[in-house]
């Protein structure tokens, strides 16, 4: 049998592999051994980015460059969800000057489209490399008084997926362990809560997120 | 009655579970629809979200709907029972619950499109899919303002066709087949709503609020109810008066102390 007779046959037999498979349930890719294929997420409405309570204002962004910003694939390398936040007051408000936010007393969460939750973690906790924690925590929100909006700087906060997660950063999406297998979901539909002390209260805020790239960054914002 | 009602439901989620023919979702759908009745929302997820999977077998667009259709409502109801709970970890866990039942009225607005037309809700031949629709997009509106999306609510609000008044409301969700524990959502979002756009025109909607959540304790939070009756008697642009005697309304009495008018007849005044 000549070469290309066999590349023939083996393309026969790989076609009638995916007809086959096509009438079942089972994943043609997966009959042949290399794997399911990826599983394209069922659109979803993605939130507003951005949220106000009382003089406060609150951005969400999801960098699509946040591989070149952070030196690696943070999303499929670490199952970290990097997400940007700008909070800021408006300046003319009496409470300007007063209002603080720390990151670890935000009660800060991801949820994925479905509502899975996703915790936020500290670089600190992570176990990553050394250099790599430096650089995240270079880039993480800072805590202290809020700034007037103009002037406010975003920094971030990183949520874990869960156990048994895979993410895809060409695609934007998260597969997430549900009843029945999996669950494909789309980054765009994610929607980030937390909370604010605001005139004395504690108050819950939603925002989604939106996507950007960061782009080049100014040399005066460039790591050390 | 209830008992028989529950050990028929617990045997068929059990064969639902066990069948591998997924090309109908009719049995497991109409397990679900006698479930979410009951208020068995557990048996609701068990009998449906397997069957929305990665990889699992797609069922016909209108199964699709009907089945998306039930598990929204069955996570709005979940959600509900974290209702009073303020500390950080139940609302976290109650806001994943309402982005949970979000995530499924979308793909139950997604399949709808698909949907020829024709269709009956399981378990419930008086249901159409046209009038089950009406009351998915009503519950969708209530998880927009639930989670502080204001705007966007307002916006698809808008989008929802004869929901121009309260008895037009009333009548479509009363048609609507949506569970009745999640009406008082529907109903103080639409107050939400038009207490921010026409002041003037949201008396109706207050009270539907408060009547649709008395009979579901925790339906509404406590704050929530307060927030209604605190507009009625000092946010609203009129005062409302008993038409028979004059009374200025006390919300939290529903009526007339004197002669107990109801207060969904109160007047501006």
């Amino acid at each position: 049998m000549s070469a290309a007779s066999r590349a023939a046959r083996l393309e026969r037999a790989l076609l009638a592999a995916a007809l086959t498979c096509a009438a079942c349930s089972s994943s043609p890719l997966s009959s042949l051994g290399l794997g399911p294929a990826p599983t394209k997420p069922a659109p979803v409405e993605s939130y507003p980015p951005w949220a106000v309570c009382g003089p406060v204002r609150v951005e969400a962004r999801y960098y699509l460059d946040q591989a070149e910003l952070m030196g690696g694939d943070l999303l499929e390398g670490y199952g970290l969800v990097p997400i940007s936040l700008r909070l800021g007051v408006v300046p003319l408000a009496p409470e300007a000057g007063r209002l603080a936010a720390v990151p670890e007393e935000m009660s800060l969460v991801l949820h994925l489209a479905d509502g899975t939750s996703l915790p936020c973690v500290s670089p600190a906790d992570l176990g990553v490399r050394r250099r790599r924690m430096e650089r995240l925590v270079r880039e993480g929100l800072q805590g202290g008084l809020l700034p007037a909006w103009e002037s406010a700087r975003e920094g971030f906060v990183y949520f874990v997926l869960p156990e048994g997660a895979r993410a895809s950063s060409t695609e934007l999406t998260v597969e997430v362990p549900s009843p029945g297998g999996a669950r494909t979901l789309d980054l765009r539909g994610s929607l980030v809560s937390l909370e604010l002390a605001v005139g004395g209260t504690r108050r819950p805020l939603r925002l989604g997120i939106q996507l950007d790239r960061h782009g080049r960054r100014a040399p005066e914002e460039s790591a050390p | 009655m209830r008992a028989a009602r529950l050990v028929l439901v617990a045997l068929a989620c059990a064969g639902c579970r066990s069948s591998g023919d997924g090309a109908s979702g009719s049995p497991a759908l109409d397990v679900a629809a006698a479930a979410l009745d009951l208020g068995e929302v557990a048996a609701v997820e068990r009998a449906l979200e397997p069957n929305l999977a990665d990889g699992a077998p797609e069922w016909s667009a209108e199964d699709r709907f009907w089945s998306c259709w039930l598990l929204a409502q069955a996570k709005a109801l979940k959600a509900l029972d974290l209702s009073g709970d303020w500390q950080s970890a139940a609302l976290q866990e109650r806001t994943a619950l309402e982005v949970n039942s979000a995530y499924f009225a979308g793909l139950a607005a997604n399949a709808a499109l698909r949907v020829e037309g024709g269709s009956h809700a399981p378990g419930d031949a008086e249901l159409s899919f046209d009038e089950a629709s009406i009351g998915l997009e009503l519950l969708r509106v209530s998880l927009l303002e639930r989670l502080g999306f204001s705007e966007r609510a307002q916006w698809r609000a808008a989008q929802i066709p004869g929901l121009a008044s309260a008895p037009e409301i009333s009548a479509e969700l009363g048609r609507s087949g949506l569970h009745e524990r999640l009406q008082a959502r529907v109903w103080w979002a639409l107050f939400q709503e038009r207490s921010r756009r026409e002041p003037a025109s949201a008396f109706p909607f207050a009270v539907a609020a408060l009547r649709a959540a008395d009979p579901w304790p925790g339906a509404l939070d406590v704050e929530e109810v307060r927030g209604v009756e605190r507009w009625i008697q000092q946010g609203a642009p009129y005062t409302y008066q008993c038409p028979e005697c004059g009374q200025g309304a006390i919300p939290e009495l529903r009526g007339c102390p004197n002669d107990q008018t109801p207060l969904e007849r109160f007047v501006p005044h």
